[in-house]
């Protein structure tokens, strides 16, 4: 760690803490239907869109209708996403006249977009017509995010109303969550990054003569060069904003098209945490304390900026390997110094840590740098972000209310330790509410630890590994990992586009999105149906730093506890290895 | 194979549908317990 190390991270975290009240409470004002300026100058728009899909917003649904209205939607999104890539050789806009997807990548695809995972198996400029990349991918991109937002909101009304069936209107807080919030925020960062360089076109691949003529691996003379572009701006907006991670080209935010200059860095890993983390104050605003809002963000920041600040010591410290080769490692008014396999010199150590930190503590998944080349320790480090949940920022909505689960968790357990009735926010956590919160902490567990124990065991797991021995295992744990915690970035070395990976992968994205959401849903309900318990001397107090840190520790625990035997075969015996 | 993926889609809704009813029925359960 250096002094510039301290201070960019310093700007980054004011930065996004300044952000969190006037964005938190704008989105509270938003989903409570009160005024909030766009609201106001949108809300003939948003009535007419009522009027004609015949929406009553009145309508409130029981956890389970709005559970099935998730549900339905979501696989019709998942079906028009897989349609489009099949079509999309006879469908417009393809003036590079892609042929249609395979179906076990079209399959996979539509799950990842479907679920705000974004894995991407295929390399989009060399697979992806211009309109599915706009119809499909794009529009899953706020759609999914959307979902995410409104489970939340769902659960955040459990928490306020007392004695009530409803949750309000799935359909209501979808229009709301992408008309006045995703969608503003997605057209001014698009400008954004317009002007800063990236690429909005319909135009097709453009393509250079080389200065320096080269021969390719048949010893073919090779003169000119494809440079792709498309229409990237637009799909790279909503990729940062509503975590969904999927780049419009394969180096995904290491191409200069998607991230051109430090400001459009800058800006696209603010994007990461921007949401999630104003959703927290949104949540102590809709249930009328702020001290709660800002615990949770509390709890989410004791485990991210620790690990932030090992991932850069780590990769600041360089590789031994390296050093025995005789490469200068130390930072220096002319270079960066350390690990700088796998990442951009125009990002830097800090950068590229802080983006791996953010994207897979926020279930976002895009990537500046490539993980796979990380120093071993700071690889484990986004890995176990990945496996803790994805609820340290996590997805848009998913990370808070995932957890608010793991929040259910921790006043339980604090309960028992201190033999008072386990309350919070006046609701009391009863048995259901502990086997739903059960479920959401431990279905990840399932969809990661055992198909990757398949994966290594099994031929076809086996063939897509680029590396032996503890990095090709890790490859795997973190392709599972990514997938389960809905992230979508990869270890790159796994060659992931086969029939088992797609299929395998697609399952655990699945799964682990509505397979979570719908338990969450079922805590909401239950919530909702209960009185509200008055605040007295019994009662435990949930704002306290205390009781972030004990939040915090409950995370880290299950998923220490979880995950340390399989990261000890892959990250941590690749340390060792290192370093003997 | 565009037939088996439907299938898979398909299989997949109607399970997480069965699981909405699974966890609705814990809920009763649990109310039946506390009356």
């Amino acid at each position: 760690m250096n002094t510039n190390n301290f201070i960019q991270i310093s700007i980054y975290l004011i930065v996004l803490l300044l952000a969190v009240k006037p964005l938190g409470i704008f989105m509270a004002r938003i989903y409570g239907g009160k005024p909030a300026g766009i609201n106001v100058w949108f809300a003939s728009f948003e009535k007419w869109i009522y009027r004609v899909c015949g929406i009553k917003v009145q309508d409130g649904m029981t956890w389970k209708k709005y559970a099935v209205c998730v549900m339905i939607f979501n696989v019709l999104g998942l079906i028009v996403v897989y349609a489009l890539q099949r079509f999309q050789a006879i469908l417009p806009f393809n003036p590079m006249a892609m042929p249609a997807v395979t179906p076990d990548s079209s399959f996979n695809t539509a799950v990842s977009f479907a679920t705000n995972t974004n894995w991407q198996g295929y390399g989009g400029e060399s697979t992806m017509s211009y309109l599915t990349q706009m119809l499909a991918l794009t529009v899953q991109n706020f759609l999914s995010a959307a979902t995410g937002m409104a489970v939340l909101i769902a659960l955040i009304r459990g928490f306020v109303q007392k004695q009530t069936k409803t949750l309000g209107n799935f359909w209501v807080d979808m229009v709301r969550s992408t008309l006045y919030i995703l969608m503003p925020l997605a057209i001014i960062m698009s400008l954004v990054l317009v002007s800063q360089g990236v690429v909005q076109t319909f135009r097709p691949s453009a393509t250079a003569t080389l200065l320096q003529p080269m021969k390719d691996s048949a010893g073919k003379a090779v003169t000119e060069q494809v440079i792709a572009v498309g229409p990237a701006a637009s799909q790279i907006a909503i990729k940062q904003l509503g975590t969904n991670g999927g780049g419009f080209f394969n180096a995904n935010s290491a191409h200069p098209y998607e991230n051109p200059t430090p400001l459009s860095n800058f800006l696209e890993v603010l994007a990461i945490l921007i949401i999630p983390a104003a959703l927290c104050y949104t949540f102590g605003f809709m249930v009328k304390d702020a001290r709660q809002g800002w615990m949770l963000l509390g709890a989410m920041l004791i485990i991210f900026i620790p690990c932030l600040l090992a991932s850069v010591h780590f990769e600041q410290k360089g590789n031994p390997l390296f050093a025995s080769l005789g490469i200068d490692q130390k930072a220096s008014s002319l270079q960066t110094g350390g690990n700088m396999e796998g990442k951009e010199t125009r990002f830097g150590i800090v950068n590229s840590s802080l983006w791996a930190v953010a994207t897979t503590s926020a279930s976002n998944g895009s990537v500046n740098s490539m993980h796979d080349s990380f120093m071993p320790l700071s690889g484990m480090i986004s890995m176990w972000l990945l496996q803790l949940g994805e609820v340290i920022f996590g997805g848009v909505g998913s990370g808070l209310y995932g957890l608010l689960a793991f929040m259910i968790v921790a006043v339980f357990i604090a309960g028992l330790m201190i033999g008072r009735t386990p309350e919070y926010l006046g609701k009391k956590i009863e048995s259901y509410e502990m086997k739903m919160a059960a479920l959401v902490a431990l279905i990840p567990h399932i969809f990661i630890l055992i198909p990757t124990a398949l994966a290594v065991l099994i031929p076809a797991g086996k063939v897509g590994m680029a590396n032996p021995g503890a990095h090709g295992f890790s490859e795997i744990l973190y392709a599972f990992s990514s997938a389960a915690g809905n992230n979508g970035s990869a270890f790159a070395g796994l060659s992931a586009n086969t029939v088992f990976y797609n299929i395998a992968l697609g399952l655990a994205m699945f799964f682990c999105r509505y397979w979570l959401i719908i338990p969450m849903l079922a805590i909401a309900g239950s919530l909702s149906a209960k009185k509200i318990v008055p605040v007295s001397s019994g009662t435990l107090p949930t704002h306290t730093p205390l009781f972030a840190f004990f939040l915090a520790m409950v995370v880290l625990v299950v998923g220490a506890l979880a995950f340390f035997p399989a990261l000890a075969l892959g990250p941590i015996v690749e340390h060792l290895m290192l370093h003997s | 194979m565009d037939w088996l993926f439907s299938g898979i889609t398909l299989v997949l809704l109607v399970v997480s549908i069965g699981f909405i009813v699974l966890c609705d029925r814990l809920m009763n359960i649990k109310d039946k317990g506390a009356q």
